[in-house]
């Protein structure tokens, strides 16, 4: 680009009509996300960058009747990529992505506290000669550290404006919209940096010398505060401590809200069957559509509590201690301290575990996390397991003090955990064989008090993403599904000519899923999973659990006609009375030993949740990787499922 | 602020050799060319003071305060960048 005044990017037409567009380039803590958010407010979007999994945050600004496009670069060091989410950055600011053009102009958001090493960034930026502004935050923290600057002598040592934001105060945000609308003075850097980077080191200082720049002094409290936060044995006590409530919060609080969403919509339910007289078509709302509502909305307290607590730990400073601590654990499974989050989640529930991979910044980590994550014992296998355990091991055996069904859970736990760091240790493995090591470093910023619009804005955004994308996805699956369970009905002549009574709702239910497409799926892939010892029967709960792992223990009830599908005893007693109806061992009980454990086994491994693949679909902006996870968890919960058949079979 | 380098007579070791709270001048960085760069552009040039923070417990990731602020690096990251610990003479007159 040649140097001239006024610039307008790649593809320069009618300039008057179309949008400026600034983008926002700075280090992670640096206090950009705050910029952005008081220019874009409630106008961000997040996507992904096209062919990539690296997400995109962009939005509109007004100032003065006009609109102009913010783009909010990925936080970063330099604008040389060493990794393929770099390379997106790069990319971006050479004009080379597929349908976003370059940008008018950049501003260079730089912590003011940390300016000897944020103008190293700078340098870069002005070395690509496009329009650039700068933008000092944390300007109260440096004063109460005892640094200063002169920001008009800095404004003259680079020879491109400068203005100062203290974010959490509005101040200087109106100041920032004046210097946005006048974008087209900003001057091509009339300064090139030198490139070599120890007469660099020395160019910084001399621009720092210029400008009056007072070095503030190490923060006071944070240095207190991080002499327990990461003290060995206290700050370790400490991590588990917020860890612990960290996970009782999407294991337990998110409970209340949870019940309420689902008796609310049990109710409307209640309404719309007593309203709508066709059989088929009140199914079709209250199984189908408000169902798959329910299942959409139940997630939200989950992954609403997740992303409040994400990110005030992360904008208080703390995320990154978190991480400090967890990295050497962390990277036995090829991973880094900042997966240990997702990884915790996921015990909860695998939506916001592998939402929470967003906190990752390497996008190869990202999948290697997000592909195991789903194998960690999630909330929603917790009434399988319980129904079969409780089948397996009678209730009064005990090793000891301990009740053997505890010792069986506490293994299931424990297989969940471990299986989900080994996957993500083989994704990894497999994904890296290029053999390029991404160095390793993390900024450990100092303690800041949260900006509430902040926190509010980082929970809002991703629970918007997850309704308008994952949402439609289950929503859609819940209907079809219903309806592979339910089509085709049955009149009540059909229904009496084969033996079963229209008025008796259990026995109709059981009559017409055993005929239901799902059932003549479940016959038709009897193969498959004879070898574990699954029947048809099985086999229908088995795409039951599609919709959700515990509406297999429902669906299992519900073929049983038992009197409460949602009790289990109840449930287990009817179904453990099944024989098989048909092939070589037609006649013998279904649910022995073997059956039990090779279900476990394979509830334990498969990914049947479609709610966890809509989710990842939204996270990786691809069908790719949600396949991906469906595929080899079936192969590993088949082959699971199988072994454990074989070997109890040798017990019985 | 560059240039300390003679201000200390301390033998050249590996930035991952340093205790917590000892200070010491950068040498030199080494590695592929792009880890180089990457080094640089968190601060850590030849020249540049630097001190080790605290270290995580069994040989993990190390915190250093460079450019006046703290950056978190793995030992093997660290281990590629060389520097002379500062003489305590020296501390007396480094900013």
């Amino acid at each position: 680009m040649t140097a001239q005044p006024i610039a307008s990017g790649s593809g320069g037409a009618a300039l008057a009509e179309r949008q400026p567009r600034i983008a926002l380039i700075g280090s992670p803590n640096g206090g950009k996300t705050s910029i952005f958010n008081g220019l874009t407010g409630l106008h961000a979007k997040t996507g992904n960058y096209p062919g990539v999994t690296v997400s995109r945050t962009y939005g509109m600004c007004q100032i003065k009747g006009a609109n102009y496009n913010i783009e909010d670069l990925p936080g970063c060091y330099s604008l040389t990529p060493i990794s393929p989410d770099e390379q997106v950055v790069a990319d971006l600011l050479g004009g080379n992505v597929r349908g976003i053009e370059s940008p008018d102009g950049l501003l260079v958001v730089a912590d003011s506290t940390a300016l000897r090493r944020g103008l190293l960034l700078l340098a870069e930026v002005l070395q690509k000669q496009i329009p650039t502004a700068v933008v000092l935050t944390m300007a109260d923290e440096l004063r109460r550290r005892g640094g200063s600057i002169d920001q008009q002598a800095l404004s003259r040592a680079l020879g491109i404006p400068v203005v100062t934001v203290v974010a959490n105060r509005g101040i200087g945000i109106g100041e920032l919209r004046h210097l946005i609308a006048d974008w087209r003075n900003w001057s091509v850097p009339p300064i090139d940096p030198p490139q070599d980077p120890n007469e660099l080191a020395g160019w910084v200082d001399s621009v720092l010398d210029s400008a009056g720049y007072q070095v503030p002094v190490p923060d006071e409290r944070t240095l207190r505060i991080d002499k327990v936060l990461l003290h060995p044995v206290y700050g370790s006590i400490i991590f588990f401590a917020v860890m612990f409530v960290f996970f009782q919060a999407l294991f337990t609080w998110a409970a209340p809200l949870q019940d309420a969403i689902t008796n609310l919509l049990a109710m409307l339910g209640d309404w719309v069957s007593s309203v709508v007289t066709n059989s088929i078509l009140s199914g079709l709302i209250v199984n189908g559509v408000l169902g798959g509502v329910g299942t959409v909305l139940t997630f939200i307290p989950q992954i609403v509590l997740m992303f409040l607590l994400l990110a005030l730990l992360d904008s208080v400073g703390y995320m990154s201690r978190a991480a400090f601590l967890m990295d050497k654990v962390m990277s036995k499974a090829g991973l880094e301290g900042r997966a240990f989050v997702a990884v915790l989640s996921s015990f909860a529930c695998a939506i916001p575990g592998v939402m929470a991979t967003r906190t990752i910044p390497s996008s190869k980590d990202r999948i290697a996390t997000m592909l195991g994550v789903p194998l960690g014992t999630c909330s929603a296998r917790l009434p399988v397991y319980l129904l079969l355990v409780g089948m397996l091991v009678p209730s009064d055996a005990t090793l000891g003090p301990v009740s053997v069904q505890g010792i069986v859970m506490f293994l299931l736990y424990l297989l969940g955990g471990v299986s989900a760091m080994m996957a993500a240790w083989v994704v990894k493995k497999i994904t890296d064989r290029s053999g390029n090591l991404m160095p390793f470093y993390m900024e450990m910023p100092p303690y800041r008090l949260p900006r509430p619009k902040s926190v509010l804005l980082a929970m809002w955004e991703p629970t918007k993403a997850y309704l308008r994308k994952a949402g439609t996805i289950i929503l859609a699956a819940s209907v079809i599904i219903w309806a592979l369970t339910a089509i085709p009905g049955r009149s009540p002549q059909e229904l009496e000519a084969a033996g079963v009574d229209p008025t008796d709702s259990v026995a109709v239910t059981s009559y017409t899923m055993e005929n239901s497409i799902a059932g003549h799926i479940g016959k038709a892939i009897e193969p498959v999973f004879e070898p574990l010892g699954f029947d048809w029967r099985v086999n229908i709960a088995l795409v039951g659990s599609l919709v959700a792992r515990e509406v297999s223990v429902s669906t299992l009830g519900q073929l049983a006609a038992a009197s409460d599908p949602e009790d289990n005893s109840q449930v287990a007693q009817s179904i453990s009375q099944w024989t098989y109806t048909e092939g070589p061992h037609q006649g013998e009980k279904v649910f022995t030993a073997p059956t039990i454990v090779a279900l476990m086994l394979f509830f334990a491994f498969a990914l049947q949740c479609m709610s966890t693949l809509a989710v990842m679909r939204r996270e990786t902006n691809t069908w790719k990787w949600p396949a991906i996870a469906f595929g080899y968890m079936f192969v590993l919960a088949w082959v699971a499922g199988f072994i454990g058949h074989t070997i109890m079979s040798l017990f019985s | 602020m560059a240039s300390n380098a003679e201000l200390t007579s301390q033998p050249v070791v590996a930035l991952s050799g340093l205790r917590s709270g000892e200070r010491a001048v950068i040498t030199e960085v080494g590695g592929d060319p792009s880890i180089r760069h990457r080094m640089h552009l968190l601060g850590f040039t030849r020249g540049r003071e630097v001190s080790l923070v605290r270290r995580a417990p069994f040989n993990g990731p190390m915190v250093f305060r460079v450019c006046d602020a703290e950056m978190c690096l793995r030992e093997a990251q660290a281990r590629l960048v060389s520097v002379r610990r500062l003489d305590l003479a020296a501390d007396q007159s480094a900013a």
